[in-house]
């Protein structure tokens, strides 16, 4: 594809960005946008224009990162939602189903949730009802004794699962992941909706 | 190649620009390697000289002519030697459409420049002396005055451009422009 000026297009070519558009390979800001592709469901970084024109098979990612000070959740309700480390988070599918992932010593876990587990919990948190299916997920830090719940865009939790996968040993994490994981909840608190320079593991 | 003019070499350097910014083979990676090295071994060698003029008595003002040069211009440019930076080439380059655009009874109310983009609103003023072209030839006419003095851009965003591909007759400009809200 061509566009832009000609200097625009060999620069491109001579001197390529560090961080390039997935569907045009234009130069992308730190904290560019992500969209979701649909089929393979992966991410894809896409700059200001194509961002605007979101393709077939595609939905963009929020922007916007909540925490969510009000929500409860019993240490039953936790316990019932059988997950074994404090570390986790769920998104509701395009079906309707309740997808939860979590680390572990080999890697990424992926389960799905007993729905009425999830309903009586929206029943006492009811922004779970109002989470984008796919792009949005609840992000869960219990970890340590922390009692950090997020409201956040569905690319964040990818970067959470690349930096556990960078730091995560054996069956509960070990020292590094466990700093890992503060620092990243750290910055969930702090950091402005865009992502600044955490976009990528 | 060499009797191309300026317009279609810089034309046929941007497309195999894209070609090959698309290719991930060996060959392609040998192609980007040969041209940083070639822009380094002239972009050094122009800097020294523009030095040399800047510091020669006889050389005043010689900068601001090569910049204005349609030959050198884009010399100065691929090397990152023009005098002027990116929103002033762009400023400068609106500054010279407005009166061609007055004409038309279009004027650019604002825009802006911004990682490398421009952003530009258009609007209808009082009626024209001259029937605007189609959308997309005065498009491409706008762009094509912005990319020469800033073939750097990597976008160029217009808004409030005309949307009918047709003629709209001068007795009904008005009316259209009052309908349409801003005209896009």
């Amino acid at each position: 594809m061509v566009y832009g000026g000609w200097l625009a297009a060999l620069r491109r070519f001579a001197a390529p960005p560090a961080d390039s558009c997935d569907l045009c390979g234009r130069a992308v800001a730190a904290d560019h946008h992500h969209l979701l592709e649909s089929g393979p469901r992966r991410l894809l970084c896409v700059c200001e224009v194509c961002g605007e024109e979101v393709p077939e098979g595609c939905r963009s990612v929020p922007r916007q990162v909540r925490r969510l000070d009000d929500f409860r959740i019993a240490a039953a309700e936790w316990d019932a939602l059988q997950i074994p480390i404090g570390i986790a988070f769920f998104y509701v599918t395009d079906d309707g189903r309740v997808v939860a992932r979590y680390p572990g010593a080999a890697g990424a876990a992926e389960s799905l949730l007993d729905l009425a587990a999830w309903s009586a919990l929206a029943a006492a948190n009811p922004v779970l009802h109002s989470l984008e299916p796919e792009v949005e997920a609840l992000l869960v830090n219990r970890i340590d004794g922390a009692s950090d719940y997020y409201r956040v865009p569905i690319d964040r939790c990818y970067l959470l699962v690349a930096l556990i996968r960078r730091h995560w040993r054996g069956l509960s994490g070990g020292e590094e992941a466990r700093a890992a994981i503060a620092n990243f909840c750290a910055w969930l608190r702090d950091e402005p909706p865009g992502l600044g320079a955490w976009n990528h593991a | 190649m060499s009797g191309a003019s300026p317009q279609a070499a810089l034309g046929r350097l941007q497309e195999l620009s894209a070609e090959l910014a698309e290719q991930q083979g060996t060959a392609a990676a040998a192609a980007r390697e040969l041209l940083q090295l070639i822009l380094s071994l002239h972009g050094q060698g122009l800097a020294r000289i523009i030095k040399l003029l800047d510091e020669h008595p006889d050389g005043i003002g010689l900068l601001e002519r090569l910049a204005q040069d349609e030959q050198t211009r884009p010399v100065l440019l691929l090397h990152d030697l023009h005098p002027q930076d990116l929103a002033a080439r762009v400023t400068a380059a609106i500054t010279l459409l407005r009166p061609h655009l007055a004409v038309y009874g279009i004027r650019v109310e604002e825009f802006s420049v911004s990682n490398h983009r421009l952003k530009a609103t258009l609007y209808s003023s009082a009626a024209p002396s001259l029937q605007a072209p189609p959308a997309d030839i005065l498009r491409r006419e706008i762009e094509s005055a912005v990319y020469e003095l800033a073939p750097d851009l990597e976008a160029i965003t217009l808004e409030g451009l005309p949307v009918p591909t047709v003629y709209v007759p001068l007795t009904q400009l008005g009316r259209t422009a009052h309908a349409a809200g801003s005209l896009g």
